[in-house]
């Protein structure tokens, strides 16, 4: 109690800045007064009774000092004596503030934006969803690939059978058609989940009610359901509360609105937006040709919540246990490639979650790379800020400051600088961190990643600028202690060049930064490398000139079959529309993103498969003249012609590593092939061409079937149309052609075939910008740092140089003294940047395509730009130097 | 020790509570300042005077103790 009231008491004094020092000093006198009366009672002489007082009282300064610590807080006092003390030097020179500052803020934008990035995808995904930390997905492979989506049976056996995680929801992403009274159609994002879907996330309704947790969910609800989210409910139905219980359209189908899904929450689908969620049941409903049981075959991504306890370990072991019994049990272990894998967010390759955090520890090791340059920068400006202060340390140190009071202010200002640093950084990191978007492809369907500053990023904000000041205060720390008070109050003595220890220290830091610059320099020219090569190889097909566009038939009522007499017409009147030079349809453009990667069950008369080989191979359907329009030239046979119909004898064409591999004497062409049930001619070979990314090195066979040959099990078809002249020229007359025969047929994602093939150059393109962002902004810092160095080094080598000129030196000589000073901590950098390079290509080599992890040209034009923004930056100084007037500077002392 | 030491302390105690002060005239007549003690003061003297007294007897029990005693 008793040291709780004096703090009070104490602090109430230092707010107030009562002080007692009037009552202090007459309470002394009188004392001291008393005590020489005394004395001369004593029989002393008054004189002496007086001396004898004051020294029996003792030191009345040291009592004020001792008496005013007792009174307040002199910690506090002293904090804030030092802060304002900090800020008026800060304030006396801006230049070097500002540098320090901005510096600062450079660094630490760029570490707390990559840390809001990898919270986005990592760590805090969705704010929404009630402990994220412990969902899981889970994801089949195929023959070693993974990424593959799960069927509903095998869901179900799944939520029977597990021990690890109880319940598992399902969830798949759509495009809707959406109309309602008084709107235009619009074609939404939406979210196929399972009943429990929002139950096992956690999530609670805004508004209304989420479905039916425990339903079944092949039929579920008599009227279809639909739970919209926030945005689209305030965009579209101006946050109208009514809205719930109301219907509206989906794909022509009346669905009831249910619940509104809390602000903020888009669903789980790594990072793609979603604007509403429809039951699993309503894909029947969705087009009007589904099968009897749409679940059978429809693709779906799992979801889990481990159980408290259970380890990812032993929920994987358990999860490919039941893979391999539920294969048994289903095709007598025919199938023994298929296999079921866990994930966590971060690897949810189905978003674009992957993309991201693929990229992270490169831009995490370049962004810390960055803040040792920003501290070594930060440490030297602050050691020539204390060395111009040497004299001021000096006196204040002869008047009697402690060495922790001189240290105290060091590190309050250094603190100071940390935190404008921390904040401002912090501040960017908030508008840079949207940039996240610029690095993921240019997809119809909106993204959201969750890049709300948060605890985590503000943390490491606070954290750097702590570290900043313990690691960047140092130096000048210990320089300020040891500054002698004869040397500096000499000022102007003796030294004519700088003491050589200092020297090492300051070259040892510019080697290390130099070589940190050169790190990222060669990193940056690999990655460039990497996609020149992949820009420059041949995909095997003509991305130019071509206009793409997806049609979505079964969305807007027609039937497979009344879709294919549809497209046939289309395709009859687009191929002699002017300006047209060939149509084609497809479900999966070469380098697309559409419909690639599904595979068909096949089988060759007279071909026995060795045992454990799976007769799959990725199937695509394509209209006519698809190989004339996509510029690939056939090794053997024909086109699809519009005369492959569904009356027509059944064709099929396949790729050269299919031929060679199932046909290794190379007799494909006209032998015979079924798939599914059905048996059909290879009427063409053609060459490997990029089927999804540029860099493929290592094709997998592939099967074309004619699209208009009788059912696909498509929904969609996506145009393709060469145009006589640019793409863009003809989409016009695309527009049209689909209006006149349909007019309620939206044409959807209208891109030219090199915007669709771009996406897939951005994987290569992406990290090469990134790192020369970063590649940039260290060379700016490093010329910074040399800069400040130098120019500082030049001022403390004035008079050493003015002797030099007095004494016969040219000015060409002294240009040169400085600038073969700059070339050796080059050289360090070089070596030292040497080692540090060899370290990080061999973490990025798995990034590299087509370039050796150390190819000369990059090592060599890496060191020459390095040595080239050494002696940019030493060129003012040297200049300097070399103007020095030998008169003025020698008579200056 | 100094006389002037006296003065944080007798500070901190003010600060505590255990005495109070205030001007006064002094015996020939100049202003001094006056301590006193407050009852929390005196129960502090107290607390602190049978603490002391106990320590003090603990101390003087071991110089009372010969060998014997120990064996």
């Amino acid at each position: 109690m008793k040291p709780l009231k004096r703090i009070f008491i104490r602090l109430r004094n230092f707010i107030s800045r009562r002080r007692g020092d009037d009552r202090l000093r007459e309470e002394m006198e009188s004392h001291i007064l008393l005590q020489a009366e005394e004395n001369i009672r004593a029989g002393m002489p008054p004189a002496e009774a007086h001396r004898e007082a004051r020294l029996k009282f003792g030191a009345i300064e040291a009592m004020r000092e001792q008496y005013h610590a007792e009174e307040g807080l002199p910690l506090m006092e002293n904090l804030l004596h030092d802060s304002r003390y900090a800020l008026r030097q800060l304030r006396k020179s801006p230049g070097f503030t500002v540098t320090a500052v901005l510096t600062l803020a450079l660094g630490i934008a760029a570490l707390t934006t990559v840390a809001t990035w990898t919270n986005a995808v990592m760590f805090n995904p969705w704010p929404q969803v009630r402990d994220a930390r412990s969902l899981r997905f889970i994801d089949a492979s195929v023959l070693g690939n993974q990424g593959y989506s799960v069927h509903y049976d095998q869901l179900q056996y799944l939520r029977r059978s597990n021990r690890s995680f109880g319940e598992a929801a399902a969830f798949s992403i759509t495009n809707v058609n959406l109309n309602s009274a008084n709107l235009q159609p619009q074609v939404l994002n939406a979210g196929t989940v399972s009943a429990n879907y929002f139950q096992l996330l956690g999530v609670n309704p805004e508004l209304g009610r989420f479905f039916q947790p425990d339903a079944n969910d092949r039929t579920y609800g008599a009227q279809d359901e639909v739970v919209l989210s926030d945005a689209l409910w305030r965009s579209l139905f101006n946050a109208d509360p009514g809205l719930v219980g109301r219907t509206i359209s989906i794909n022509q189908h009346p669905f009831t609105v249910v619940g509104i899904a809390p602000k903020g929450f888009l669903g789980i689908f790594g990072g793609l937006a979603e604007a509403a969620w429809l039951p699993l049941s309503s894909i029947r409903d969705l087009s009007p040709d589904a099968p009897p049981d749409p679940l059978e075959r429809y693709g779906l991504q799992v979801v889990v919540r481990l159980r408290p306890g259970v380890n990812d370990v032993s929920a994987a072991a358990e999860i490919h246990t039941l893979a391999q019994t539920y294969m048994a049990e289903q095709h007598n272990g025919n199938r023994n490639g298929w296999d079921l894998n866990l994930r966590d967010s971060s690897h949810f390759e189905r978003g674009m979650f992957y993309g991201i955090s693929e990229q992270l520890p490169m831009l995490a090791g370049a962004s810390a790379l960055l803040m040792v340059l920003v501290c070594i920068n930060i440490a030297s400006l602050l050691g020539q800020h204390a060395a111009k202060r040497k004299r001021e340390v000096a006196i204040r140190t002869a008047l009697g400051a402690s060495p922790s009071r001189i240290a105290s202010q060091v590190i309050v200002e250094t603190g100071i600088l940390a935190s404008f640093g921390a904040v401002m950084g912090w501040m960017a990191s908030l508008g840079l961190s949207k940039t996240l978007y610029l690095m993921l492809p240019n997809f119809s369907v909106p993204l959201a990643f969750n890049l709300q500053s948060d605890v985590r990023t503000e943390a490491l904000a606070v954290a750097l600028a702590v570290l900043v000041t313990l690691v960047c205060g140092l130096a000048p720390l210990r320089q300020s202690l040891r500054i002698s008070q004869q040397e500096a109050l000499h000022e102007g003595g003796a030294v004519v060049v700088g003491t050589s220890r200092k020297r090492i220290g300051q070259q040892i830091l510019l080697g290390l930064q130099l070589g940190i610059c050169f790190m990222v320099l060669v990193c940056c020219g690999l990655l460039t490398h990497t996609a020149l090569n992949i820009f420059r190889r041949d995909p095997g097909f003509d991305r130019h000139d071509t206009l793409t566009a997806t049609v979505d038939l079964l969305r807007v009522g027609y039937s497979q079959e009344r879709a294919q007499v549809f497209l046939t017409a289309l395709l009859d009147r687009l191929r002699n529309a002017p300006g047209v030079a060939s149509a084609t349809l497809t479900t999966h453009l070469p380098m697309g993103d559409n419909g690639s990667g599904n595979t068909r069950g096949f089988s060759i008369p007279g071909y026995v498969p060795a045992s454990g080989q799976e007769m799959l191979v990725v199937t695509d359907f394509d209209g006519p003249n698809f190989f004339h329009t996509m510029g690939i030239r056939l090794r053997q046979g024909r086109d699809f012609t519009p005369a492959d119909n569904a009356v027509s004898p059944k064709v099929a064409v396949i790729n050269k590593v299919m031929a060679d591999r199932y046909w290794p004497e190379g007799n494909a062409l006209g032998s015979r092939i079924v798939v599914d049930k059905v048996e059909r001619r290879i009427v063409g070979v053609v060459p490997n061409f990029a089927y999804h990314s540029p860099d493929d090195t290592d094709p997998s066979p592939i099967l074309f079937l004619p699209y208009l040959q009788g059912p696909t099990g498509y929904d969609y078809a996506i145009l393709a149309i060469r145009s006589r002249t640019t793409a863009t020229a003809i989409a016009g007359q695309l527009r049209q052609t689909v209006a006149a025969l349909n007019r309620g047929l939206p044409l959807e994602e209208v891109r030219s075939l090199a915007e669709v093939t771009d996406e897939q150059y951005q994987g290569s393109r992406v990290p090469a910008e990134l790192l020369g962002i970063y590649a940039i902004a260290s060379m700016l810092v490093v010329v910074m740092g040399l800069y400040t160095v130098m120019a500082y080094s030049v001022i403390e080598r004035h008079r050493e140089f003015a002797l030099r000129i007095a004494l016969g030196s040219t000015r060409e000589r002294i240009a040169h003294l400085v600038l073969r000073g700059t070339i050796g901590v080059a050289l360090l950098g070089i070596v030292i940047g040497g080692f540090g390079s060899v370290a990080a290509v061999h973490l990025l080599r798995s990034m590299l395509f087509g370039v050796a992890s150390f190819d000369p040209v990059t090592y060599g034009a890496a060191a020459i730009l390095l040595l080239l923004t050494v002696l940019a930056s030493g060129l003012v100084p040297a200049r300097r130097a070399a103007s020095v007037d030998p008169m003025q500077a020698l008579r200056a002392e | 020790m100094n006389q002037g030491t006296l003065y944080p302390v007798l500070l901190r105690l003010e600060q505590e509570g255990a005495i109070t002060s205030e001007w006064g005239p002094s015996e020939n007549n100049r202003r001094a300042r006056f301590y006193r003690l407050t009852r929390t003061g005196h129960k502090l003297l107290e607390a602190e005077k049978s603490d002391w007294e106990q320590t003090a007897a603990v101390i003087a029990r071991f110089f009372e103790v010969k060998v014997e005693d120990l064996a």
